[in-house]
């Protein structure tokens, strides 16, 4: 596991800011990096968008109540 | 914690039914400037339940009805039960009202009648679907509990409904017909769209100011009072008891609670400037708040039965569909439309490409206009009705039409990016699918 991790905070953000950000952000993601994207809401319309750019993603919630998003490119096959 | 998945529902799941309502709102407008007379008249008047149900039925009802399909997946973590039951639903329903429109319109309550059993099939079509979405959402959300409850009073409003117009035709309900009427309303405004609307104003406010619900636990006790308020209203409307009064001031009482729990999430909301659809809505939120003694005073019986009381029942009843019900919906129209549409056109080719900012989908200017338009044609309308004269009614409902236009116009300048984005540029209907589960990993 190799790559760099970058940190997007979309907590306090507008729909569909969230969603811009994070389509941006993993635009520049290379083929071992991880984006981590902190947010208010579990992003249920940015999760399709994600899988039709070959991304995949986790979601978990924080203790504080917002959710983390981690997003990988998915493995060549 | 790990979530499953949803799709977006395709954009046509919700979108038939919010460009239905909208054309509804647009036709049930125009169509009063030709009823004012009517209207001036005494409210249980064949033209005026022509109208007060393509405004309940078709601009309401179907708004409610697709917006739950657009936010109760997204919004509750849920995979809708069923996409398919969508059209069915919506033609059904589409004929049922249509026909009910008509038919009371003509005065032939046989016809009526029967379109409304379509009405009845096709919401409980839609009742199914959104039950069993819900399931599977849980009711520990405030917003799910709130669309859960105002699902049982639509079916109850709608049973409620079919009877009234059965009963046209073979008369077998023996209590007073006014009362029932009365009750069959108020069950569909405050338990069906005014349920509705707290709940999602629970969502949606919070959403689009940066802010949180401020007292859950108050917010919850509005809930329960709220139910206890109406049902009771319902019920001692529906058998005559002497009880109105008391429900009602249970029922205001939740409105109030309501109402200052919306005040507190705006204090402490972390977005400063109101956007005009939340400036609708708050308005909305003042005109029920204004009816509430109104309510309570009718509930009273001190207003002796004078075609003046009349006069007041039409008012009370135009401000809570046109001023409270329709400015809200008008509002979050605003929210949901350029958001759906900007989604579905665009939202594939952020970061690719550059793509509109959603805002920039319509004019503002014509909003703020709208806004002002739809304001002063509900509160002149309502002087008219309640003053009885013909002239300051035809001016109210001049207004409101022109400000009904001025929506209409923006809602159709923002739907027609659906046509006019090329198709190369279009979301692929794979991404748009009602969407299988499968797990986050």
């Amino acid at each position: 596991m190799g790559g760099q991790v970058k940190t997007i905070d979309c907590r306090n953000l507008m729909p569909p800011e969230p969603l811009v950000r994070a389509m941006k952000a993993v635009e520049e993601l290379g083929p071992e990096d991880t984006l981590v994207m902190l947010n208010d809401r579990a992003p249920m319309l940015l999760y399709p968008r994600l899988e039709e750019r070959g991304l995949t993603h986790q979601t978990e919630q924080a203790p504080e109540g917002h959710y983390i998003i981690t997003i990988r490119r998915a493995p060549a096959r | 914690m790990t979530h499953a998945l949803t799709g977006a529902p395709p954009f046509w799941l919700p979108g038939r039914f919010l460009v239905a309502a909208i054309g509804a709102f647009l036709l049930a407008t125009t169509w009063s400037l030709f009823a004012a007379a009517d209207l001036a008249d005494f409210y249980y008047h064949v033209h005026v339940l022509a109208l007060t149900h393509l405004v309940t039925l078709g601009w309401i009802t179907m708004t409610i009805m697709g917006a739950m399909y657009q936010l109760v997946p997204v919004a509750l973590q849920a995979r809708l039960w069923s996409a398919r039951l969508g059209p069915w639903q919506f033609w059904l329903y589409v004929v049922g009202v249509a026909g009910m429109v008509v038919h009371f319109w003509i005065g032939e309550f046989v016809g009526m009648a029967g379109s409304a059993l379509f009405v009845l099939a096709g919401l409980l079509i839609f009742l199914v679907n959104m039950a069993a979405t819900l399931a599977r959402a849980g009711l520990r959300d405030l917003a799910a509990r709130h669309l859960a409850a105002a699902l049982v009073y639509l079916l109850g409003t709608a049973v409620l409904g079919v009877l009234l117009a059965l009963d046209k035709t073979l008369g077998f309900l023996r209590g007073e017909f006014l009362g029932l009427i009365a009750a069959h309303a108020h069950l569909a405004a405050l338990g069906w769209v005014t349920m509705t609307i707290f709940g999602v104003s629970y969502k949606l406010i919070p959403m689009f100011t940066l802010s949180a619900v401020q007292q859950p636990r108050l917010a919850a006790w509005q809930f329960w009072l709220f139910n206890v308020g109406l049902l009771g209203v319902f019920w001692s409307l529906f058998l005559s008891s002497p009880f109105t009064p008391l429900f009602a001031a249970v029922a205001g009482a939740a409105i109030l609670l309501h109402a200052i729990q919306v005040l507190a999430i705006l204090r402490q909301r972390k977005r400063p400037p109101l956007d005009l659809g939340i400036i609708h809505a708050l308005t909305a939120l003042g005109y029920l708040v204004l009816l509430v003694p109104v309510g309570l005073l009718l509930a009273t019986g001190l207003l002796p039965d004078t075609p003046f009381r009349a006069r007041v029942v039409s008012a009370y009843g135009f401000l809570g569909l046109m001023g409270w019900v329709s400015l809200t919906i008008v509002g979050m129209l605003y929210k949901i439309v350029p958001f759906l549409v900007w989604y579905h056109c665009y939202s594939a080719r952020v970061g690719l490409e550059p793509v509109p900012v959603m805002d920039r989908l319509y004019s503002r200017g014509l909003q703020r206009a709208g806004y002002w338009l739809l304001n002063l044609g509900i509160t002149g309308t309502a002087a008219g009705l309640l003053a009885g004269g013909p002239q300051w009614l035809a001016v109210g409902l001049g207004l409101l039409a022109v400000g009904a236009w001025t929506f209409g116009i923006n809602m159709g300048m923002i739907l027609s990016r659906l046509f006019t984005v090329g198709r190369r540029a279009r979301v692929p209907p794979a991404a748009c699918s009602a969407g299988s589960e499968r797990a986050a990993s």
